[in-house]
């Protein structure tokens, strides 16, 4: 039966090419944008480099310090000292770890400007992020707990610096300090937004130590459980020492701290949609924007296959009525016009991945968004599958009840 | 002749109900990038108020809490050194610097009206060397020092915005029932200092003044350098060694005021481009829709256009028939989105879109659309002509 239905689809494709071209036009480019914007959006949540641990931590990057009152309001990073009375005396995360965020930073090679980005971090951070190592090491707690000089740098960094000679043990200069280099790293993506970076220094080596006096600064915090499910007992730990037992002695009087351990999702979510006295992200509401914005950015291409499917249903109004004449039921029938349209849908699909795939190489090589790398997997793919059959059926459901409907005896004779 | 068309379209309302539809949320797509465009357009042409030729910037990023004794020491030295150096010529303090996201807006409430500003802060010779333009009273100078009042600069918009008409130097703006009433005077009104560059938000803007001597507490966040003209990216180098050597605790983060304008802009269109090519490829789309369906109605009509062929029609009036009833289809469509758009600007839903915008938005958008609807139906149309009526009347 479904090979009757698919070879008779295939005859009407060929029947008239243009309006096949204009369906398959419409619903490629369609489903490119989309899986375009799906692997971005995948390629946040599931990094495949450093981050790839992601599933075992969360981050805790936001601070809101206020009084009483709210009259008196700081909303940024943490600062050290916020840290270490609080976010230390936390139980229930197995790691915690912190660093200061990447900052930019200028070397100076052949009368070059070399900006690159620098982050200060401690030996735990390289315990819950997976980085690969091309050669040396991390630095580790003893040398964390001495202030060493050393750095760990990124491969393409070590390329631009020492070529193909090896960079272990070389020395680097930013900063007016000196750092001896021990390792080298893979090159991360940009989009893996804690684990980015040229350069890794312990925090122990900042110039001064007065930063160890700060609720406010630039500070992060990943805190991290070999058990998945232990993540969100920490979130609730956490809210509950801000609640209860917050140690928070500032000297502008703020006492109320709002924050909260997140992960990848409900970051953005935070970012974008919750307000700065809540310890709430709204993923609720950002997974209800999103779902809008996808039927939205359908609705067009699916009015205009339905519209196009509608019109043509006299084209076939004699296939109509000697399918009815001999006893096919409506419902056959609409099924029938879903499976064709399903059809053209996943041909439309197909064309519309390559396009996205090409795409995507397109922006990884243009360097907007530094070391990207957004390859197609299964998840996007299965994404991009559920995409295809929703936007084909409601593109043929109308049009497919509409013919189903048709009278027999006049579709016979070619009238409505 | 009209008449006739509509009730024709009416006759066919079913049908072409699902074509109104379509064209209605096509005209908000065009509509919006529209808007959008000409919004950014508007804004590039906007003066900014200010060179950026020869600036540079130096971000001071401190490691720890601001100690005002022995931090404006610093910052002092750094001034006086680098104003040494034969590659600058002037060096100011401004706290927010140019052309990135990094502002202070602040709001309160006076007489009634909530005024709501973009703030900064800088020295006293800072504007003449920003090349600001003053429209009124003065710059900050030496007689502020030691007053009883906050000496403020506004800009013009500042003035239109909150005070129209009013002449404004001299008068005292501060909150009224403040804990500790200090007078807050204008001393000057300027042209404008669009601080976050040609593609940002039109904003009142007041400066303070920030005289290093009689600093509070508020740390300093950065030096702004006029350069001489043809100075190499790599005198950074030097001025970092000089900069660190005063202050070992900080950070300095040195970048040009042009290669600042540049990101700016890259990264404001890469979203507005990416919106328009996929609103593009939406237009094509549709067009491509529209053109498939009438081809396909045309074709379905031959018997009707066939009969009007016999009683006498020219084959120019058929041709015209056919784009019209397009147009009297999209006139619909049109003014149902134009309902729904109406809302935007009675409702003020975005500051932005004032009705001078909504105007030549719409108009553009309309006669988009009027042209893809009469190109859409152009050739259809020319096929219903090419029936001659003894076919076309036999067709079944």
């Amino acid at each position: 039966m479904l090979y009757n239905y698919v070879l008779t689809a295939w005859k009407v494709f060929l029947r008239r090419k243009f309006f096949t071209f204009i369906n398959l036009f419409g619903i490629s480019l369609t489903l490119a944008v989309l899986m375009i914007a799906t692997s971005m959006v995948e390629g946040y949540l599931y990094p495949k480099g450093p981050e790839k641990t992601s599933a075992n931590y969360k981050v805790i990057d936001r601070l809101t310090l206020t009084n009483e009152k709210h009259t008196s309001t700081y909303g940024g990073r943490l600062g050290f000292k916020f840290i270490k009375e609080n976010i230390w005396r936390l139980t229930s995360p197995e790691l915690i770890s912190l660093n200061s965020g990447a900052s930019s930073v200028a070397l100076y090679q052949n009368n070059q400007k070399m900006p690159k980005s620098f982050r200060r971090t401690d030996a735990n951070y390289w315990k819950i992020l997976d980085f690969k190592f091309i050669e040396g090491r991390a630095f580790d707690h003893g040398e964390v707990e001495q202030g060493q000089f050393v750095a760990v740098i990124n491969q393409k960094l070590a390329t631009e610096l020492f070529g193909q000679s090896s960079a272990i043990g070389k020395s680097l200069d930013f900063n007016n300090q000196r750092f001896q280099i021990i390792g080298v790293t893979e090159n991360v993506s940009e989009i893996e937004r804690n684990a980015t970076a040229d350069i890794w220094t312990p925090y122990t080596t900042m110039p001064s130590t007065s930063y160890q006096q700060d609720y406010q600064g630039s500070w992060e915090v990943i805190v991290y459980h070999s058990d998945p499910s232990m993540l969100d007992e920490i979130q609730k730990e956490y809210i509950n020492m801000l609640k209860n037992d917050l140690v928070l002695d500032h000297q502008d009087g703020m006492s109320v701290a709002y924050s909260g351990a997140f992960n990848k999702f409900e970051n953005i979510a935070y970012q974008a949609f919750s307000d700065e006295y809540s310890y709430q992200s709204g993923t609720k509401t950002l997974a209800t924007v999103l779902i809008v914005l996808v039927v939205v950015f359908m609705l067009l291409p699916s009015i205009n296959m339905i519209n196009l499917n509608v019109s043509r249903i006299m084209e076939r109004s004699s296939e109509i009525g000697v399918r009815k004449a001999f006893g096919a039921s409506a419902s056959q029938l609409v099924a029938q016009f879903i499976v064709e349209s399903i059809l053209i849908t996943l041909v439309g699909g197909l064309i519309g991945i390559l396009i996205s795939v090409f795409l995507l190489n397109l922006i990884e090589q243009s360097g907007l968004i530094a070391f990207a790398e957004f390859g197609m997997n299964l998840r996007v793919l299965f994404i991009g599958f559920v995409l295809i059959l929703v936007f084909g059926f409601i593109s043929g459901a109308y049009p497919a009840l509409k013919m189903s409907r048709l009278n027999p005896v006049s579709a016979l004779k070619g009238g409505e | 002749m009209l008449i006739h068309i509509l009730k024709m379209v009416w006759n066919r309302k079913k049908s072409n109900a699902l074509i109104v539809v379509e064209i209605a949320i096509a005209f908000l797509v065009v509509f919006s990038l529209t808007a959008l465009a000409l919004r950014n357009y508007q804004l590039y042409q906007t003066p900014l108020g200010f060179d950026y030729q020869n600036m540079w910037r130096v971000t001071i990023k401190p490691s720890a809490q601001w100690q005002p004794e022995r931090d404006l020491v610093a910052v002092k030295q750094i001034l006086s050194e680098l104003e040494k150096q034969p590659e600058v010529s002037r060096a100011h303090l401004l706290d927010n610097p140019t052309f990135l996201n990094w502002s202070w807006t602040s709001s309160y409430e006076l007489d009634g009206k909530i005024i709501r500003y973009t703030g900064n802060r800088f020295d006293d010779k800072a504007p003449e060397t920003f090349g600001m333009t003053l429209l009124e009273g003065r710059w900050f100078g030496p007689q502020d020092s030691g007053q009883n009042y906050t000496p403020v600069l506004i800009n013009k918009r500042f003035v239109d915005t909150f005070f129209p008409g009013e002449n404004v130097i001299g008068k005292n703006i501060a909150e009224v029932n403040e804990k500790n009433p200090q007078e807050r005077r204008v001393v000057g009104v300027f042209q404008d200092f669009r601080q976050m560059g040609e593609l940002s938000k039109l904003t009142p803007y007041l400066f303070e003044r920030l005289d290093i001597d009689s600093s509070s507490n508020r740390p300093l966040r950065g030096i702004e350098l006029k350069m001489s003209p043809n100075t190499q990216i790599i005198f950074e180098e030097q001025m970092q060694k000089i900069m660190k050597r005063i202050a070992p605790h900080w950070e300095f983060d040195i970048q040009t005021w042009e290669s600042k304008r540049q990101t700016h802009i890259k990264e404001t269109l890469l979203p507005i481009t990416i919106l328009a090519i996929v609103g593009c490829f939406l237009m094509v789309m549709v067009a491509m829709g529209l053109f498939g369906v009438l081809w396909q109605n045309v074709t379905a009509r031959t018997q009707e256009i066939g009969l009007r062929r016999a009683l006498g029609s020219t084959e120019k009036q058929i041709h015209a028939q056919i784009i019209t009833e397009l147009l009297v289809v999209s006139f619909f469509g049109v003014s149902i989105a134009a309902l729904i758009l109406v809302q935007l600007p009675l409702l003020g839903v975005f500051s932005e879109l004032n009705w001078s915008l909504f105007g030549s938005a719409f108009f553009i958008a309309l006669v988009m659309m009027t042209l893809l609807s009469v190109i859409c139906a152009f050739y259809p149309g020319k096929i219903a002509t090419n029936y001659s009526p003894s076919e076309a009347l036999h067709y079944e």
